[in-house]
């Protein structure tokens, strides 16, 4: 099963073709079996009808590139305990998906297309909504990225990345997991606090609450010190750590379900690219998977010495004199 | 040839990738960085997020420092101190909270206070925030808070500049709200304003509604030599963080005379395919706002760092890349302007949404402090990284706050080496590029 981005006119939002997106379902042999077009669902996405206008405003004269909507993870549910228990909308062959440029997570019912289980891309609670942290008191638009008390109903997303329901045995199995990149987004944009980082969040679907969060200030550091405005993933691991990926940095890490960093890599694979006409170097990684190692041919070799934390106050580039 | 030779150096030299970003937990601190040949030699002062004033030099030796914090730590042209070497401005007493500041002063080099003021302000605290001026007269030029009613809401935080004479005595003041007609802020920023006002007033919070952050005097400059009379040397340049706009103070009448923003022509944050100089467009939450003083390049011209941090009345989109702009204050237009990609990095590897600074320096090049990551780096005109610092200083976890620990810079000074007394020490031994690709934290198995 993949995401494509077709050009398609979508009703309600331009007379010309757009960039949208589809999900196709593919057989081994290559046959199309199934097939989903966003555009089609453009009322179910939770858009508001100042969203509505906005996007309408921005996609009338067409528009290319990754898809109006930008659906960044798309992943059939799998067998989950809501189902279990007869919560139809979780029928482990439906798909859930977000949208990055308008916010919303949603789940869509495999038989019919329709969007059954939805959060956002309006939270309803409008932009004012002050911060929880005196110190940003005084911003002039405040919202409550910082706010770090669970269990809490969901606040606004931004920009989110690898929405899914943990999967059956893993610590939290049933939750949705999103990297919440609070990276610029939204029909209309959300407003983003001065200070602001990304957020992992771990939601319970049917309460529609926050029962675990991450941010940077669990490991003791400033919120900003974890962002990465797009890209980026989040996998819960069977200890219950997470695996996070701080995409445009090629960062990965793995926490501790209290916000220790117990292992961190920055990737140093580089690609160039270019970025208006200048030549750009990135080490951005899209997403990163755990693998277990039982995964791949016996035999494939892996290392597994400490490296314990060292004194960054002390750590140096070497001086070299010529 | 030879200009090619030239050519491929530059282009060699700007494969340089940035070791930091939103930084992973572990990362190399002081100089990462150092081309004594293109870079501008000289010391720099700043506080660190340790509350101490540090002077470190271009290996990134502690050379000097001083206990105090300051917002900012300034070291004193010796023009302005009687040719007394390596004063610092810095505050001296802080209560809770950084804006609570009771009593600024003066510091010599061996840390005696050779002058202080705070009990003889109003409120018997001096309230400084964000900025000061140390004037030729011997005056001081302090920005402060004071309590203001603002659109009928009242205990709203406002700014006042005032001028300060060395017995401590204010001669000239300016507060803000008294000009708040003058800011350009739009019919519907105003609305935007008075509910944030309204709904401050209800949580008993004290909105700091215009945020200014940085107040330079405007000093000897080409416009004024040519009859600009706006551009009166002692007029003040501030910013308004929160409501996106710079501008200057006529000293004589404290009337607005010239602003920049806070409403923009309505074109993208990126750079044009065509060459052409173009008008500035959204600032947003930018810091350090100055003219460029005479006998640097670019001399008469604005330099700012725009944040491109959330602020507006009402908020404007952002996006989450900072850029240095260098603007002709008269045609409003961008003549240089530094971001990410200028040193072939990703845009996003160069932001901080609050504080940092940006200085011109005597060779052409900037130095900037991309504050909320600690890090300085000295840039040539073309993007070349010259010199670059990871502050290793780390903030100390308060009482009451949660642990945590970061290396935020509020903004960073310049200093030539003649400032300071004589037989303070510097070094100037290169740190090459390395290959960030090979770098690694070593392997501490027991």
């Amino acid at each position: 099963m993949f995401v494509v981005t077709v050009d398609r006119t979508v009703s309600g939002v331009s007379e010309k073709p757009i960039a949208d997106q589809t999900i196709y379902e593919v057989t081994s042999a290559g046959k199309i079996v199934w097939s989903w077009n966003a555009g089609d669902h453009i009322d179910e996405f939770g858009i508001n009808p100042e969203g509505r206008e906005l996007l309408r405003k921005v996609y009338v004269n067409g528009g290319k590139g990754h898809g109006f909507l930008t659906i960044n993870d798309m992943q059939p549910i799998g067998s989950n305990k809501w189902f279990d228990g007869g919560d139809k909308r979780f029928d482990p062959d439906n798909i859930v998906i977000d949208s990055r440029e308008a916010s919303f997570i949603a789940i869509i019912e495999k038989k019919t297309g329709k969007i059954v289980w939805r959060i956002g891309g309006d939270y309803g609670k409008g932009i004012e909504t002050n911060g929880v942290n005196a110190n940003f008191a005084t911003s002039p638009s405040l919202r409550p990225t910082l706010s770090n008390k669970v269990p809490r109903p969901i606040d606004q997303t931004s920009g989110q990345h690898d929405a899914h329901i943990i999967p059956k045995g893993l610590p939290g199995e049933g939750n949705l997991l999103v990297f919440d990149n609070e990276g610029p987004s939204g029909y209309p944009p959300t407003r983003i606090s001065t200070q602001h980082g990304s957020r992992i969040l771990e939601i319970d679907p049917i309460k529609k609450e926050i029962v675990w969060q991450y941010t940077a200030l669990d490991s003791e550091q400033p919120v900003w010190d974890f962002f990465s405005s797009y890209i980026s993933s989040a996998r819960r691991l069977p200890n219950g750590n997470t695996l996070i990926d701080e995409g445009m940095n090629g960062r990965i890490f793995q926490i501790t379900a209290v916000g220790e960093i117990v292992w961190e890599y920055v990737s140093p694979y580089f690609t160039k690219y270019q970025q208006e006409s200048k030549s750009i170097f990135t080490n951005w990684v899209f997403r990163a998977q755990p693998v277990p190692y039982n995964w791949v041919p016996e035999g494939t070799p892996h290392s597994e010495i400490a490296v314990e934390e060292i004194d960054i106050t002390k750590f140096r580039i070497p001086t070299k004199s010529k | 040839m030879k200009l090619s030779i030239r050519l491929l150096a530059f282009v060699l030299s700007v494969f340089y990738y940035s070791l930091v970003g939103a930084s992973p937990r572990i990362f190399p601190t002081g100089v990462t960085l150092y081309n004594p040949t293109k870079a501008y030699n000289s010391y720099v002062l700043f506080a660190g997020a340790d509350d101490i004033t540090h002077l470190i030099d271009m290996n990134g030796n502690d050379v000097h420092s001083w206990p105090y914090p300051g917002q900012p730590s300034e070291l004193l042209d010796p023009n302005v101190t009687g040719g007394k070497l390596g004063h610092v401005l810095v505050q001296l007493k802080n209560g809770v909270g950084s804006f609570n500041n009771k009593e600024i002063g003066e510091v010599d080099w061996n840390n005696n206070i050779v002058w202080q003021w705070g009990k003889q302000a109003p409120d018997g605290e001096a309230q400084q925030h964000h900025d000061w001026y140390r004037l030729v007269n011997g005056n001081t030029l302090v920005l402060s808070h004071i309590k203001s009613v603002v659109f009928g809401y009242s205990n709203v935080t406002d700014d006042v500049i005032y001028e300060v004479t060395p017995a401590g005595s204010i001669v000239w003041k300016w507060i803000a709200s008294e000009h708040i007609n003058e800011f350009g802020i739009s019919p519907e920023g105003i609305e935007y304003l008075k509910k944030r006002l309204a709904q401050s007033n209800e949580s008993n919070r004290s909105l700091d509604y215009l945020h200014i952050n940085d107040m330079h005097v405007i000093g000897d400059n080409h416009w004024f030599k040519a009859g600009e009379v706006r551009f009166n040397p002692s007029n003040i340049v501030f910013d308004s963080r929160n409501a996106n706009f710079v501008a200057i103070i006529d000293k004589q009448t404290g009337k607005i005379i010239w602003r920049l923003g806070p409403n923009f022509p309505d074109t993208k944050i990126i750079t044009p395919k065509d060459k052409g100089l173009r008008t500035v467009d959204q600032i947003a939450g930018q810091h350090d706002a100055h003219i460029i003083a005479a006998g640097l390049p670019g001399a008469g011209n604005l330099l700012l760092f725009d944040n491109q941090g959330s602020a507006g009345y009402p908020p404007v989109d952002v996006r989450s890349t900072s850029r240095v702009l260098e603007i002709n204050p008269i045609t409003l237009q961008i003549v240089w302007e530094y971001k990410g990609s200028l040193s072939g990095n990703s845009d996003r590897s160069f932001f901080s949404s609050y504080i940092s600074s940006a200085r011109r320096l005597p060779n052409g090049n900037t130095l900037i402090n991309e504050g909320m990551n600690g890090r300085f780096f000295q840039v040539t005109p073309q993007g070349e990284i010259v010199w670059e610092y990871v502050s290793p200083y780390i903030s100390k976890t308060k009482e009451g706050e949660n642990k945590s620990f970061n290396n935020t810079v509020y903004r960073a000074q310049p200093i030539p080496y003649d400032w300071v007394p004589q037989g303070a020490s510097h070094s100037e031994v290169a740190v090459e590029e390395i290959d960030v690709t090979k770098f690694k934290v070593p392997n501490q198995s027991k």
